[in-house]
């Protein structure tokens, strides 16, 4: 049975700049579910969700979507995905129902079949009221997902969403996350980017860190949090040397703040402690995805 | 995609980039209205009446280059801005469905102007060989115009480039040949360039219908019309091949 989502050895290199976007790239998707690019700015995301929904051509390396090869079999390719492009925008004086509708249509669909499905992925994104609300009117939440429903409404094997909560507030962003969720259960698989290490969390089933192009860890949740031998995180808003903490376990800076990661229980109550005498606060917690994500793609603090 | 699905694809996206926007926005459509009937206007008062067919002719090419080359900018904004390219791509519908439905929607933007336009010319001669030569010239302007539009949009960095260089190539095309006025008024020593744009021969063409002869050879312009509108629907194809290197 082939593989959903493939990248063997990608490499992409812009001929303008001569900047290597993506970097012998390699991971596999190889059953339905939620696929995570995630990464800081610029890490090769959406370059690499261009390559695999055909829109640009990779330097060397292969891509497979559902089997297909995306240079020599693009065409087929086309006819089983759709995408979310990255800072897409609705036609202004278009509604909601248009853009759903009509491109619904312009895939092929039966008149019938393409009302029924922009009636219902309306109804899911709760749409409904703005249905006919031309796009210039609509907050920069409501446009987006616009653009999302136009996406899901494909009911595609294979949907491709780059940032799909960008620009979203935090309700609608959990709406959205269950939308994808359940898009998944029920018509086909999802890969999404993200910067966001809790959108990453919550949906997917396999994630693909990427930094600077390259892959630097790969897995599903689980697995990724097994990667990092620590257990505790103490975070430190003053009062100690980068020299001082580093006695304790690796630090790391986070939002201005020391954050030290370690693995012996001891040692964390020893650090806390210190920091009571000192009378500096200090925060004890389990490490979470977004410590494994800081610790892999961190140079220097972000 | 099978043959009449493409069609319909052409349509449909035709009528979202055109149709849906004239209904919810009617400021959309009036500058292709009323650009050449201020031309128009401008020539019969600087020259007089008897300048009048030379004028229609020259305002029914310029509106048809204008919807063509207006291609660059909303084929350029639709795949810079809206990203709406990007997601044509990722789907069933065909490279050159989307380029044609681009094309169309700008045809269909100018139509009332063409409509307009076309009834006076008609009227100027009123038989089926006009008629026929108004319909056969509109359909290669429009192809050659809207297939240079693509290929030149796909080269474009941002839209506010492609907004010039589009007003740039309606006056390259539509203004400085001779489009609105005989060839033979052309000095000398720039004739061979007057010759080289294809409104040049768009216009001697559509002039003859109307009993406005020239001293070119009106099978030379027809063969010469055709060559450039297969050359330039090539290069749209070739590059409206989607993918980016």
């Amino acid at each position: 049975m082939a593989e959903i989502f493939e990248c063997r050895n990608l490499t992409k290199i812009y001929k303008s700049s001569e900047k290597r976007g993506l970097e012998n790239v390699s991971f596999k998707m190889p059953s339905r579910g939620i696929l995570t690019l995630l990464g800081r700015n610029g890490a090769g995301k959406t370059t690499l969700l261009r390559i695999a929904t055909t829109q640009l051509l990779p330097t060397s390396g292969s891509v497979t979507v559902l089997g297909l090869d995306v240079v020599s079999e693009a065409k087929k390719v086309r006819e089983r995905i759709s995408v979310l492009p990255q800072e897409g925008r609705p036609f202004p004086p278009l509604t909601p129902w248009d853009h759903i509708y009509y491109t619904l249509l312009a895939r092929g669909l039966s008149r019938a079949e393409a009302k029924a499905r922009a009636k219902k992925v309306l109804e899911d994104l709760d749409l409904v009221e703005y249905a006919k609300v031309a796009a210039d009117k609509l907050s920069g939440g409501l446009r987006q997902r616009t653009l999302l429903a136009m996406a899901l409404s494909t009911y595609a094997e294979l949907v491709f969403l780059d940032e799909p909560t960008l620009g979203v507030d935090a309700v609608n962003q959990r709406k959205i996350w269950s939308l994808i969720k359940d898009y998944c259960k029920k018509h086909g698989s999802v890969v999404l980017t993200t910067n966001s290490i809790s959108e990453a969390e919550v949906l997917s089933d396999y994630i693909v860190v990427l930094n600077r192009g390259r892959v630097v860890a790969k897995g599903t949740v689980d697995e990724l949090k097994a990667m990092v031998p620590y257990r505790f995180r103490v975070d430190v808003s003053e009062g100690f040397s980068k020299e001082e903490l580093s006695s304790y376990g690796k630090v790391v800076v986070v939002g201005g703040r020391m954050r030290v990661l370690l693995d012996d229980e001891a040692d964390a109550r020893e650090l806390a402690s210190d920091a009571v005498k000192r009378r500096v606060s200090a925060l004890v917690s389990p490490t979470t995805l977004e410590d494994i994500f800081i610790d892999l793609v961190q140079e220097g603090g972000v | 995609m099978r043959w009449l699905q493409k069609v319909r694809a052409v349509f449909i996206l035709a009528y979202m980039f055109s149709v849906l926007w004239i209904v919810r926005n009617l400021l959309s459509l009036i500058y292709l209205f009323f650009a050449p009937f201020t031309v128009l206007f401008l020539l019969y008062v600087s020259v007089g009446s008897e300048v009048l067919p030379y004028a229609l002719v020259g305002a029914y090419i310029m509106t048809l280059v204008e919807a063509g080359v207006d291609t660059i900018g909303d084929a350029a904004w639709h795949r810079l801005e809206i990203k709406f390219q990007d997601v044509m791509v990722a789907s069933p519908v065909s490279e050159t469905a989307y380029m044609l439905a681009e094309a169309l929607s700008e045809l269909l933007y100018a139509s009332p102007a063409l409509v307009i336009l076309s009834i006076f010319i008609f009227q100027i001669k009123p038989n089926l060989l006009t008629l026929g030569t108004i319909l056969a010239i509109t359909l290669l302007v429009w192809l050659s115009t809207s297939a240079l539009g693509f290929f030149i949009s796909t080269y474009m960095p941002n839209i506010r480039n492609a907004w010039q260089i589009s007003l740039l190539i309606g006056l390259i095309l539509a203004v400085l040949p001779p489009v609105f006025y005989p060839i033979e008024q052309v000095p000398e020593p720039l004739l061979w360039l007057a010759y080289i744009p294809p409104t040049t021969h768009a216009a001697i063409i559509l002039r003859d219908s109307i009993g406005l002869t020239s001293s070119m050879n009106v099978t030379y312009s027809w063969l010469i019309l055709l060559a450039y509108t297969i050359a330039f629907l090539l290069l749209a194809t070739y590059r409206a091949r989607w993918r980016e290197k």
